[in-house]
């Protein structure tokens, strides 16, 4: 009662895969989910899959490799400190990202 | 008998407006002080929460600056953890991650060369919500479904809330 809610700005997720490439854990499905949950971006240290979908997706995708299968693991752990790239990604903390483009 | 009645209800409530006068001059100066404090607390919550939302949009990009220049905010005090992923640019883009590592110190920058873009957005930014899954899928899953939009909430009648 006469709370104003504030839109915010969108969070990024940032999953790290372990650099696997023996399966995808992102996909079209998950990208739509994404956008309607008004997430700004994903950061996946792994595959992705449904690539030509994915380029219709209007939130910011970055991720190492493609491939076919979706990964079945089940072990996670949410707000970890993860190590990517020789940085350190600490959940609360903001990230900044640019195109790839070498053309 | 009836006078006598009309006298005795008289009575009572001149008993009742005394008792009244006396407790409002007791309770008086504590509400004046609860009223102050509230009012206080009413204005600070909600200049606290603009500012942070200023901070928060300049910091994206949104505010500020012309049309095409991203001006960046500070976020508590300038505190940047988060890593960029500095990169080669067509012409035309604005070097936007080669500005933040100009202009802050301790902004750390990812290794180059092992990301590659796959949505149509390819510039985005925003606080991070970490996962560890290798070769996990529904977990992303799960955590994708919940709202991905920070909220910030705010009561400008904080006065009427604490009554």
């Amino acid at each position: 009662m006469f709370l104003f809610h504030a839109k915010g700005t969108g969070k990024v997720l940032v999953v790290d895969g372990g650099g696997s490439t023996r399966a995808a854990i992102f996909d079209v499905s998950m990208a739509n989910k994404a956008t309607s949950n008004g997430w700004a971006g994903v950061i996946i240290n792994g595959c992705v899959r449904n690539v030509e979908s994915l380029k219709s997706v209007s939130i910011g995708i970055k991720a190492i490799c493609t491939h076919p299968e979706r990964g079945k693991g089940r072990s996670h752990k949410k707000g970890a400190k993860l190590k990517i790239a020789g940085t350190i990604f600490s959940q609360g903390k903001y990230v900044y990202a640019d195109p790839v483009r070498f053309s | 008998m009836l006078s006598g009645l009309m006298e005795e209800i008289q009575y009572r409530f001149e008993i009742m407006g005394d008792d009244c006068l006396y407790y409002a001059d007791r309770m008086r100066k504590p509400l004046m002080l609860a009223a102050l404090i509230s009012v206080i607390l009413t204005v600070k919550s909600g200049r606290e929460s603009s500012s942070f939302m200023k901070s928060k949009l300049q910091g994206l990009g949104f505010l500020g600056g012309s049309k095409n220049e991203m001006t960046y905010g500070g976020f508590g005090g300038g505190s940047y953890g988060g890593s960029s992923f500095g990169s080669s640019y067509s012409p035309t883009t604005k070097q936007a991650t080669a500005a933040l590592m100009d202009a802050y110190s301790n902004v750390k920058a990812a290794k180059g060369g092992q990301f590659k873009d796959f949505g149509s957005t390819t510039t985005f930014a925003g606080e991070m919500v970490t996962l560890k899954s290798i070769e996990a899928a529904s977990p992303v899953e799960d955590a994708l479904s919940s709202p991905g939009k920070s909220r910030i909430s705010y009561c400008p009648l904080r006065l009427i809330a604490i009554y």
